[in-house]
């Protein structure tokens, strides 16, 4: 058990297991992506509130769900790499920060597009939409911070610690967002009560959540073998894999 | 030892706190130029204006004290030495808030004479201050060592650390403009021990990173 754990710790048994796992994401995204967006866009039907442009839902609600997780992806993976300083840890952490900074500016992007014809302005000054923004933040010091520190090992490990930080305040930070908010906006527009939905808007919706997660393991499984060949460019074993 | 040692570098120059009492004066002043002079309109801003003048003085002033020290080796002395690490942090933080936060707080009631605000709600500010900027001074000697010996731009820390300082500042502004609503009070108190107490651990880990670079 605990063998088959210190194995993928390895970069060199990572990059030679891992490279069988791309294809099958990149099926698995490109499928439920693909029949996702079809279903969405095409099939499901209008809400009977909102219009046509209930649609933007089936990215944005996805792309918001994956923004949070993957900064949690990421303080666990900086967390794994203080412990135990695996450097396949070090490496996962610097290639998920800019897929998950990215991610994040699209579920604010997205939002602020639907915000508009739904609420009639582009920003509305709403916990969700702070907490969101507060989130891209965070994403935006470790980038910021590996960028300046340059590709030592000590940069990693300081923008693993600035991650960890980042993970432990979340919480800290969401609820003293809500206090702020409930205080100072009345419940004019709300996203939260929502008429419950019906399969035929769920369905797309689930499928699309797992088609973001699918493509995102996939990213970031590149990514990180790329990374891996750059950091180990001495080594015998990228040289061997690097002359078949 | 290490507390006096940081307070004589303090008073035996202390252009460093000067400049950052200037720098909150002025950015204060600048506020009725762009905005408007009427105290009616004035009033409902100056908490808010006040506490983000603080938080960026806090930020610019942070890494002051650490950069010549890394500079001159004597933070790496400090890490070798037998002090706990995280009581070198804390005195740090101490330092900072000595330097920067309470000259901040003790210039408070000027600036908010600056922006018309009305006497009761000055006493609630400096009472949000007074547990507010202690945990400023904690989260900015947290990214002066995270940044220290970088080649950095000096936008830097603040990107690293403006984040972590929105519930402080969400908490100190509301608990002054409700009137010291006790919900606030409370939360802040909370805040402050619960970071009096991490920050200086979490700070001895990164100096660890800072000395090794």
């Amino acid at each position: 058990m605990w063998r088959w754990f210190h194995q993928w710790g390895s970069p060199k048994f990572f990059y030679h297991r891992s490279g069988a796992l791309i294809p099958v994401l990149a099926l698995a995204s490109g499928l439920i992506l693909g029949c996702g967006v079809f279903w969405g866009l095409l099939i499901a039907p209008a809400d009977y509130q909102q219009g046509e442009s209930v649609r933007i839902m089936y990215v944005h609600v996805p792309a918001a769900i994956l923004a949070q997780s993957s900064y949690a992806m990421m303080a666990v993976m900086a967390l794994i790499s203080l412990i135990w300083r695996l450097k396949i840890a070090d490496a996962a952490v610097q290639t998920v920060a800019p897929i998950g900074a990215c991610i994040t500016l699209l579920a604010l992007a997205t939002g602020s597009l639907w915000g508009k014809p739904m609420w009639g302005t582009f920003w509305v000054w709403d916990a969700r939409l702070t907490s969101t923004l507060i989130l891209f933040f965070l994403f935006a010091g470790v980038l910021a911070l590996r960028n300046a520190a340059g590709q030592s090992q000590t940069a990693g490990r300081a923008a693993s610690v600035l991650a960890v930080i980042g993970l432990l305040n979340l919480p800290i930070i969401k609820y003293s967002v809500d206090w702020w908010f409930t205080l100072h906006q009345p419940a004019s527009f709300t996203l939260t009560e929502r008429p419950a939905m019906p399969f035929s808007m769920w369905g797309p919706l689930l499928m699309m959540v797992v088609g973001f997660y699918a493509w995102f393991f996939l990213a970031w499984l590149i990514r990180l073998r790329h990374e891996l060949v750059k950091r180990e460019i001495r080594s015998d074993w990228v040289q061997q894999t690097m002359k078949q | 030892m290490l507390l006096r040692r940081e307070l004589k570098i303090m008073l035996r120059s202390p252009a460093g706190a000067i400049q950052s009492l200037m720098f909150a004066v002025i950015v204060v002043a600048l506020f009725p130029l762009a905005i408007t002079p009427d105290p009616s309109q004035l009033e409902p801003l100056g908490v808010g204006l006040i506490w983000v003048v603080t938080l960026l003085a806090c930020l610019l002033a942070a890494d002051k004290s650490l950069v010549s020290d890394y500079a001159d080796g004597s933070l790496e002395q400090m890490v070798l030495s037998d002090y706990p690490l995280w009581w070198v942090c804390l005195v740090k933080s101490i330092a900072h808030w000595v330097s920067c936060g309470l000259p901040l707080l003790l210039m408070a009631p000027m600036l908010a004479a600056m922006l018309a605000m009305p006497s009761e709600r000055v006493v609630w500010l400096m009472a949000s201050l007074i547990l507010g900027s202690p945990i400023l001074s904690l989260f900015c000697t947290l990214g002066a060592m995270l940044t220290v010996g970088l080649n950095q731009s000096s936008a830097l820390l603040p990107i690293l650390i403006a984040p972590f300082l929105v519930p402080t500042l969400i908490l100190g502004t509301q608990w002054a403009t409700t009137g010291g609503e006790a919900f606030y009070g409370y939360m802040l108190s909370a805040l402050l021990c619960l970071s009096l107490v991490t920050l200086p651990i979490a700070t001895a880990v990164v100096a660890k990173i800072a000395v090794s670079r």
